[in-house]
């Protein structure tokens, strides 16, 4: 995908974090796991420079790096939810997607070599995403109709 | 791919956790689907449990301490009989009590069971262990109140609860499944209250709070009996039928009057108004709680002060009710009923003939092989040492070094000691650092056995993964020991986990806690049993609760109201200490000491590194403190530490908050103790403090 040829799109909902909530407790870590079927979590807490709980959650950019640095198609822009979805059974395992995110929050997998990415839970039986329902503080919620 | 359903050996849930295993390697850790306290949810230490080892990673066979002070690894059998003769040395040269242990709640009731056997039974010396730390005052609590330490609830009450109480209890923290179901409950008359000094992680989540003076909770619960009492919200029925000594509670606690509570509590009037009618609408009130009750130098009291109040209200022994105190540990239950330390096996005072017969029987042993009187606590085996008295300690699965109470005179004893053992994972805690001998045992994750949870649910630990060369069990290092220091048939019973659990079930028979209905194997990949369980008894509701017929353990099988006019403070706040320091768990991925959770990347990326504290910013800006600046906080102890500065108004003006991750924080907590359960009183030691940069 080359960034030029990018469009405006509508982004059925992002990840919204408020950091003056976290308590870096690591729920959302806890609840990505467990509805992944226990792979790496897709999201992370750092402690910043400032010493304040700082999740980093993938934001499904606007412009996203991961889609234009990988060769395979495998990170790809749904047209019906605006997500950037991943397809592992397309992925190369070339990593371009990890050194390109700007928020350092992919990774690979451990179990499969693959990439670890925020899917907004489509997959989770629950229906939305796992890391706002277990939030016991209420930090996360999902931003919805996002025009990117 | 292997599946093997096991304990989580971190907090007292004892949550079960799905490990998947390939060629003898995690692939990855699920929680288990169905399983009845976490189904289907852990937090980050628990799915984290394939990192122990992973980073730090002792040789597996022991280390001993070389007269030079350099240290050497050697085999198993020299390192074993090496140090039984030097045992038997020291407790012919200074006697048996010149011998004691310091045990834990992490590891299962079968090894706790058999350590004792070696320690109290064949050596006759001390064995406490760090539950005293925690949950002592409880099982003090239970036995005043009830008859028996017999935490009454079920985890599904939480679920059923329309009120519940939180008193110095932050599960949002401390105990995140539990917090998750009583979110999942989503009742919307459901009311959720907090008492606790500082305006915790679940305080903030709280329909009320109050934010009481700390320690002041008995006065609190005196206050707010009265009133229940003068507005006439009280069960009267129940108190008539099922209890003792109500009359001469009513007479107490009428000198608590609304009118005194601000100046005793910190709490206006309105404010206790408003929690006994909350008490009195809710038809089904749960009062919880663990460390901020626990840990005080009158905790015992305070904690029967809950009691109480559930008493006579008629708020216990039915769904979603009850006083009910929250444990630490995973076996906190196995080792307050099973360890043989302050009771026998299964219950009964060391003078009690008919428990003794039992017992001997069940054991296979002679009568002589009982102790016959309770150990001497974890703060007099610190003073003896200091003193000379006692000689050689060994610790199992515990950090004292770090989380005793003024935890320099760890420091003092670990010094003073002729010989100190270490049982652990790691040969670098602060306690197995610079030991004599350390003896590098498997994890949980490679051992079996079976942990009593906070409700009193057993459920089965089971090796994950197999062990490699050299590697041992505790149950193993306690079974050589046991033959190497002579005790030869008397542990002929004694030969497997299996072995040990058979008998420590033969104990409870005809006891509270009588779970002879529970096999050893039967458990394995279900959802866990509560005792009671007795053999021919058929499981017919899994989250049963206690009480339910008004039948307590009391001689007359009545409860007791318990209570004493309460003491004044050992260690005020002066001039020269003017603030208050607390302590508490800072985050849900530290456990404990970290030693553990230093090798989950995920939690150490979002902890701090350095020890910091929590400061209100009223009171810094009066100091000239600002975010991130370092102060040193200065205990009425003796002790001094620096701690970074963190600003918020979570904590009152004139109380510091630190986490007990950090070795500096147990630096300045008291050698003071409840009088009862001589837990320390971790939670109000009197401090100064000066920024230093």
């Amino acid at each position: 995908m080359n960034r030029d040829t990018i469009k405006k799109r509508e982004i059925s909902g992002r990840i919204k974090v408020d950091r003056d909530k976290c308590i870096g407790c690591l729920g959302c870590m806890s609840a990505c796991i467990v509805s992944h079927d226990g792979h790496s979590p897709r999201n992370r807490v750092v402690i910043s420079s400032d010493k304040v709980s700082s999740p980093i959650f993938c934001q499904n950019c606007d412009l996203p790096e991961c889609t234009y640095t990988c060769m395979c198609g495998a990170m790809h822009i749904d047209p019906a939810t605006g997500f950037v979805l991943y397809d592992a059974d397309q992925c190369g395992s070339c990593y371009m997607c990890v050194m390109g995110c700007p928020y350092g929050v992919l990774r690979m997998n451990k179990i499969d070599g693959k990439i670890s990415k925020c899917d907004m839970c489509v997959s989770d039986r629950n229906g939305q995403p796992q890391c706002v329902d277990r939030c016991p503080m209420g930090a996360i919620a999902v931003e919805r109709g996002v025009q990117a | 791919m292997k599946k093997v359903q096991t304990t989580c050996n971190y907090c007292s849930l004892s949550c079960n956790l799905d490990f998947y295993v390939e060629n003898n390697e995690i692939v990855k850790v699920l929680p288990t689907s169905g399983y009845s306290v976490n189904d289907g949810f852990a937090c980050i230490k628990g799915l984290n449990l394939d990192k122990q080892l992973t980073r730090h990673k002792p040789s597996p066979q022991p280390r001993i301490k070389k007269p030079d002070g350099t240290f050497e690894i050697v085999s198993w059998d020299d390192a074993i009989s090496s140090t039984a003769k030097k045992l038997l040395e020291i407790k012919e040269k200074y006697g048996p009590e010149s011998i004691a242990a310091l045990s834990t709640a992490q590891m299962p009731f079968e090894e706790m069971a058999l350590f004792s056997h070696l320690i109290r039974g064949y050596m006759k010396g001390n064995c406490d262990a760090n539950t005293r730390l925690c949950m002592a005052t409880s099982v003090f609590a239970h036995r005043g109140a009830f008859g028996f330490d017999a935490p009454p609830y079920a985890l599904k009450d939480f679920e059923i609860s329309d009120t519940i109480i939180f008193i110095g209890a932050n599960p949002v923290v401390a105990h995140p499944a539990i917090w998750n179901r009583v979110k999942k409950s989503g009742r919307p008359e459901r009311k959720i209250v907090v008492i606790d000094p500082r305006k915790s992680e679940t305080a903030q989540q709280a329909d009320y709070y109050y934010p009481l003076k700390g320690k002041s909770d008995i006065k609190l619960f005196y206050t707010l009996a009265n009133y229940l009492i003068e507005k006439g919200w009280i069960d009267n029925n129940y108190i008539r039928s099922y209890t003792d000594g109500f009359s001469a509670f009513k007479a107490f606690v009428a000198d608590y009057k609304l009118e005194n509570v601000k100046a005793e509590t910190g709490l206006e009037p309105e404010q206790v108004k408003e929690l006994a009618e909350l008490i009195h609408n809710g038809k089904a009130v749960s009062l919880w709680w663990t460390m901020g009750v626990n840990q005080g130098y009158e905790a015992v009291r305070t904690a029967q002060s809950i009691i109480n109040i559930a008493l006579m209200t008629g708020n216990i022994g039915r769904p979603g009710t009850g006083p009910n105190s929250l444990t630490g540990q995973p076996n906190a239950m196995g080792s307050r009923l099973l360890s043989n330390q302050a009771i026998l096996p299964g219950g009964g005072d060391y003078d009690n003939i008919i428990r003794r017969a039992a017992c001997a029987t069940a054991m296979g042993v002679p009568d002589w092989m009982l102790p016959d009187k309770p150990t001497l606590t974890y703060n007099v085996i610190v003073e003896k040492i200091n003193a000379g008295e006692i000689k050689a300690l060994w610790v199992v699965h515990t950090n004292p070094r770090h989380s005793w109470t003024n935890n320099e005179t760890f420091q003092k004893a670990m010094e003073k000691l002729d010989l100190l053992i270490v049982n652990e994972i790691y040969d670098d805690t602060d306690t197995s650092a610079a030991c004599d001998v350390f003896f590098p045992v498997v994890p949980a994750l490679k051992k079996e056995g079976t942990f009593i949870n906070t409700e009193r649910r057993l459920s089965a630990l089971r090796p994950v993964l197999e062990r490699e060369p050299y590697e041992h069990s505790d149950f193993e290092v306690f079974l050589k020991m046991g033959e190497a220091l002579g005790m030869g048939e008397l542990l002929n019973k004694w030969r497997t986990p299996r072995d040990v659990f058979n008998i420590m079930r033969q104990c409870t028979r005809g006891m509270p806690a009588d779970f002879t209905g529970v096999d050893y194997d039967g458990i394995v990949g279900t959802k866990g049993i509560q005792w009671p369980f007795r053999e021919g008894e058929t499981l017919t509701d899994n989250d049963r609760r206690l009480f339910e017929n008004g039948v307590y353990y009391t001689p007359n099988m009545r409860a007791k109201f318990v209570f004493e006019k309460p003491m004044a403070d050992p260690l005020p706040v002066s001039k020269e200490f003017p603030y208050i320091f607390n302590t508490g768990r800072g985050t849900v991925g530290q456990w404990h000491t970290q030693t553990r959770t230093r090798e989950i990347d995920a939690v150490q990326d979002a902890v701090s590194q350095n020890a910091y504290c929590l400061i209100h910013p009223g009171l810094a800006s009066g100091l000239e403190i600002g975010e991130g600046d370092k102060v040193e906080i200065t205990s009425i102890n003796g002790e001094s530490a620096v701690f970074e500065v963190r600003l918020t108004d979570t904590v009152q003006e004139g109380e510091i908050f630190a986490p007990i991750h950090y070795l500096e924080t147990n630096k300045l907590t008291p050698s003071v103790y409840d009088p009862i359960s001589k837990e320390p009183s971790y939670k109000t030691t009197p401090v100064n403090l000066r920024k230093v940069g």
